[in-house]
C-alpha cells in the first residue's frame, strides 16, 4: 500500500512538473535569446492543453479516424511505463525495470509517428482544393502522396538510424554497472558514486543529451515536422483534446528522459519518499532549457547534415562504451 | 512558372510579359471551355501564343497602336 | 525531363507556413530529392491593371502603391516617372535626392525582410526574429519622412509631397538610424557567415546558372547573385551623383543570394550618406507642369527585389493601357530550374532565395464570370 502511494505520488509530482517544462524552455531561453517577451510560462504547457480539453472535437482526416486519435494517447501510456519503471518501487519487477523494457517502449514512442504519418491526411497539400491536374499542367500521371507521407518515411527512417545515440548512452551505465537492471544500476552508483563522474560517464551523459534532442525532435534535429516542407508533419490532423495530448505527452517525456538519466547516471530514482526526488526535477528543469540553448543557434538539418551529427554522436557512443568495457 | 485560368474566365498578360523582345503590347486571353487551364508564365517569345491557343484558349493580341480597351471589352461581350 | 525517375508528387500550398504568401508548387520527387517543380501563382489576383485604366493620373499613381506593402515606394515612384517622362516634367533636384533616400530606406527595409524570412525557413528563429528586430529601425525612419509605415506615398508628380521634405532633425535622425544599421547588420553578417551549421545548409543548395538567369529574364539581386554585373540603378539618370558598386556573387545559390543583399544594405547605406551630405537646397515641389496626352511611355527602376517596369499613356488625364511588370514575375519563374537535384527541405529554401513577392505577382486582370 505504502509502494502504492509512492508509485503514485511520484507519477503525479512527475506530471506536474512536467506541464511547466514546455513554459521554462519557450520563455527562459527562446524568448529572451531572441529578444521578445515570450509567453506566459503556463501558457504552452498547461493553459494550451487546458483551452484544447474544451475545444469541439473535429474528426481527423484520416483512413483511421479513431486509431490516429488514439495515438497520443498509446504514446503517453508509453512514456507513463518508462516513468513508472523508472521508481524505486517497481523495481523488484524485474525484466520490466530494465533498460531493455526501456528501449522497447521507446520504441513504442517512436514507432507511433510511423502511424500518425501515414494515417493523416491533412488539406496542406492534396486535399486543397486547387486545379494541379488541369489542361497544361506538368507530369499529369505521376502517383501523388500527402505531406505527412514525407513524415511518416522520416519517422521511419529516424527508426533505423536517428535514436542510436540515446541508446548506447542508455547501455553505458549498464556495462560500467554490469548489470541492465535499473535496480542494480543504482545500487552500483550508490557504492561507487556516480556513473557520471568518470570518464566514460562524461562522453556517455554527452551521447545521451544529443539522443535526447533528436528524440524529441527539437531544432535542429526537427526534420520528422520541418516548417519548410512538412510543417507539423505527423500532428497536422490533430484538434482539441487529442492535441492536448500531443502537448502533454512531448513535456511527460521530457520530463521522463531527465528522469532515466538521473537515475542511470547520477544514481538518484525519483521518489517522494527521498530529497532525490529534487535532484531529478533540477535535471528536467535543467536539460530542456539547456536544450533550447542549442536549438535557438541551430537552424533545421536535412539528412545531410543530420546523417554526420548522429554518426559522430553514435561513434561517440561507441568510444564511451569501450571507455566502460576499459 | 503556371497560372491558372477558370472555366469561362477572361485575363489580359500584360505584366506577365517580358516585354524586350516581344512584339505585342498585350495579350488578352480568354478560356471558354468548362475546364481549367494552366498556362505558363512569364511570356517570353511569340511561339506562346500558338502553344497555347493549341490548348483551347482564344487568345487576342494587342498591337502597340490597338486600342486596349476596347478590344478587351469586345473580348468579354464574347465571352458572355 | 524523364518521367521515369518521378516517383512521387508531393504538393505544398496554397497555405503553408514557409511561405508568407499564398501559391502553389508541386514538387515531383525521388526519395526526397526534387526531379522536377511547377509552382503556380495567380491565387492572390487583383487586377490592379484594370483598375487603374481610366482613372485620373494621380489618383491611378496612389494606387500603384497599394500594389504591394513591401516595395510600395517603389512602385509608386516608378508610375510618377511614367508621367513625368510622358508630360517631359523636370523635378527639382532636392526632390531627386529625397526620393532617392527614400528608395535605398525601402530597399534596406525591403533586404532585411528578406534576410529575416530566409532564416525563418532555414529554421534559425533567432536571427529572424533579431533582423526583424533591426528592421523596425528602417521602418520608424520611413514612418519619420513619409507618416506611415508602409506606404509613405512620398513622389508626386513634379517632386514630393511637401509633407516629405527633410528638416535638420529628421536628417539628423536618418543619419544616426543607417549608422545603427549598418553596424547591426555587419555584426550580423560576421555571425552568420561563421556558422558552419548554417553554411552547411545554404552553400551549394539550389543554385541557378548564369546562362538560364539571363535566359529566364531573371532581374535584380537573384540575377547578380550568379556573377552579372547589372543594375538598373547605373542607367538611370538621377542616380548620376551617387557613387556606389555593383554587388555580385558567383554561385547563384541560396549562400549567393543572401550575401548580395547583405552588401547591397553597405551600398544603399553609403549613397544615403552622400544623399544627406549633398542634400541641395530648394524646393521640393514643381507645380507648374501642365496635363496633356501622351503615347504610350515606359520606365524602368531598380526596385528591391530587380527591375521594375511600368508603362502608360495618358487621354485626358486619365491612364491608359497600363502594363506593370514587377521583377519577381521572372524571379519565381526561374526558381524552378534551381530547385532540382535538391532535398525538399532545401525547396522552399530555394524558392525564398529569390526573395519572392507574390504580392507584386499576382495582378493579373481577370474578370469572373457567373455561368
Amino acid at each position: 500500500m505504502y509502494s502504492i502511494l509512492g508509485v503514485i505520488g511520484t507519477i503525479i509530482i512527475g506530471f506536474i512538473v512536467s506541464l511547466w517544462l514546455p513554459g521554462l524552455e519557450r520563455k527562459l531561453i527562446h524568448a529572451r535569446v531572441q529578444q521578445r517577451i515570450g509567453p506566459p510560462i503556463s501558457s504552452p504547457g498547461i493553459m494550451a492543453p487546458l483551452k484544447f480539453f474544451f475545444k469541439q472535437t473535429i474528426m481527423p482526416y484520416s483512413p483511421l479516424p479513431r486509431l490516429y486519435n488514439s495515438l497520443p494517447l498509446i504514446g503517453l501510456l508509453s512514456v507513463l511505463f518508462i516513468f513508472l519503471f523508472t521508481v524505486p518501487e517497481t523495481y523488484q519487477l524485474g525484466a520490466f525495470a530494465s533498460i531493455v523494457a526501456i528501449v522497447g517502449f521507446l520504441k513504442i514512442e517512436e514507432v507511433i509517428y510511423v502511424f500518425m504519418g501515414s494515417l493523416s491526411k491533412s488539406v496542406m497539400s492534396l486535399r486543397m482544393p486547387f486545379p494541379d491536374l488541369a489542361k497544361g499542367a506538368k507530369h499529369p500521371n505521376v502517383q501523388r502522396s500527402f505531406l505527412e507521407d514525407i513524415s511518416a518515411m522520416r519517422a521511419f527512417r529516424l527508426i533505423a538510424f536517428g535514436s542510436f545515440p540515446l541508446y548506447i548512452a542508455l547501455f553505458v551505465p549498464a556495462v560500467i554497472s554490469g548489470s541492465i537492471s535499473l535496480g542494480d544500476i543504482v545500487a552500483y552508483q550508490q557504492v561507487h558514486g556516480p556513473i557520471l563522474f568518470s570518464a566514460a560517464g562524461v562522453i556517455g551523459a554527452i551521447v545521451f543529451f544529443i539522443g535526447y534532442m533528436i528524440l524529441l525532435n527539437e531544432y535542429p534535429f526537427v526534420i520528422l515536422k520541418a516548417k519548410a516542407d512538412v510543417i507539423e508533419g505527423p500532428y497536422m490532423e490533430y484538434a482539441a483534446k487529442w492535441r492536448a495530448l500531443v502537448y502533454i505527452m512531448r513535456g511527460f517525456l521530457m520530463f521522463t528522459l531527465a528522469t532515466l538519466f538521473s537515475v542511470l547516471f547520477l544514481g538518484v530514482p525519483p521518489s517522494i519518499f527521498t530529497w532525490g526526488i529534487l535532484v531529478n526535477i533540477l535535471v528536467a528543469v535543467l536539460f530542456p532549457m539547456l536544450m533550447a540553448s542549442f536549438s535557438a543557434f541551430a537552424p533545421i538539418f536535412t539528412f545531410k547534415q543530420f546523417y554526420p551529427v548522429t554518426f559522430g554522436a553514435t561513434i561517440l557512443g561507441v568510444v564511451a562504451l569501450l571507455a566502460a568495457f576499459i | 512558372m503556371k497560372m491558372v485560368i477558370r472555366p469561362h474566365h477572361i485575363i489580359s498578360l500584360g505584366g506577365y510579359i517580358v516585354e524586350w523582345d516581344f512584339p505585342y503590347r498585350n495579350l488578352i486571353v480568354v478560356n471558354p471551355t468548362d475546364e481549367h487551364i494552366k498556362i505558363e508564365v512569364p511570356v517570353f517569345d511569340e511561339d506562346w501564343i500558338e502553344e497555347h491557343r493549341k490548348l483551347g484558349l482564344r487568345i487576342t493580341p494587342v498591337e502597340y497602336g490597338d486600342n486596349y480597351l476596347s478590344l478587351w471589352k469586345r473580348e468579354k461581350s464574347k465571352l458572355e | 525531363m524523364d518521367k521515369n525517375v518521378i516517383e512521387t508528387e508531393i504538393t505544398m500550398g496554397t497555405v503553408h507556413s514557409a511561405a508568407i504568401e499564398p501559391y502553389r508548387v508541386r514538387l515531383f520527387v525521388e526519395d526526397e530529392i526534387v526531379k522536377d517543380a511547377e509552382i503556380t501563382v495567380g491565387v492572390n489576383h487583383r487586377g490592379v491593371e484594370r483598375i487603374m485604366e481610366g482613372l485620373p493620373v494621380e489618383k491611378a499613381n496612389s494606387l500603384t502603391e497599394k500594389i504591394c506593402g513591401i516595395c510600395s515606394g517603389v512602385h509608386l515612384w516608378n508610375s510618377v516617372l511614367v508621367a513625368e517622362k510622358g508630360l517631359e516634367v523636370e523635378i527639382p533636384e532636392r526632390a531627386s535626392y529625397i526620393r532617392i533616400i527614400v528608395a535605398e530606406l525601402e530597399r534596406i527595409h525591403s533586404h532585411l525582410l528578406y534576410l529575416a524570412h530566409g532564416n525563418e525557413v532555414l529554421g534559425h528563429e533567432t536571427f529572424s526574429m533579431r533582423l526583424f528586430y533591426i528592421r523596425e529601425t528602417v521602418m520608424e525612419l520611413l514612418r519619420i519622412i513619409g507618416g506611415n509605415r508602409v506606404q509613405y506615398g512620398v513622389p508626386i508628380i513634379g517632386g514630393i509631397r511637401p509633407r516629405a521634405e527633410l528638416d535638420e532633425m529628421k536628417v539628423q535622425k536618418i543619419r544616426e538610424g543607417i549608422d545603427y544599421i549598418r553596424g547591426k547588420v555587419k555584426e550580423f553578417a560576421d555571425r552568420f557567415t561563421s556558422d558552419p551549421m548554417i553554411m552547411s545548409r545554404i552553400t551549394g543548395v539550389c543554385p541557378l546558372n548564369r546562362k538560364d538567369a539571363l535566359r529566364l529574364a531573371v532581374t535584380g539581386p537573384t540575377l547578380r547573385a550568379t556573377g552579372v554585373e547589372f543594375d538598373t540603378r547605373k542607367e538611370m539618370e538621377c542616380y548620376d551623383p551617387f557613387e556606389f558598386d555593383v554587388i555580385t556573387q558567383d554561385d547563384g545559390d541560396v549562400k549567393s543570394n543572401l550575401l548580395v543583399r547583405v552588401f547591397e544594405i553597405f551600398e544603399s547605406v553609403k549613397i544615403i550618406k552622400q544623399a544627406l551630405k549633398n542634400l541641395p537646397e530648394g524646393a521640393v515641389v514643381d507645380r507648374s507642369w501642365e496635363m496633356q496626352d501622351t503615347d504610350i511611355t515606359k520606365s524602368y527602376v531598380e526596385a528591391p527585389r530587380g527591375t521594375l517596369y511600368h508603362s502608360y499613356a495618358l487621354e485626358d488625364g486619365r491612364v491608359r493601357n497600363v502594363v506593370i511588370r514587377t521583377p519577381s514575375i521572372a524571379n519565381i519563374g526561374a526558381m524552378q530550374y534551381a530547385l532540382i537535384g535538391h532535398h525538399i527541405t532545401d525547396a522552399q529554401l530555394g524558392i525564398v532565395q529569390c526573395d519572392p513577392c507574390f504580392t507584386c505577382t499576382d495582378r493579373a486582370i481577370e474578370i469572373i464570370k457567373r455561368r
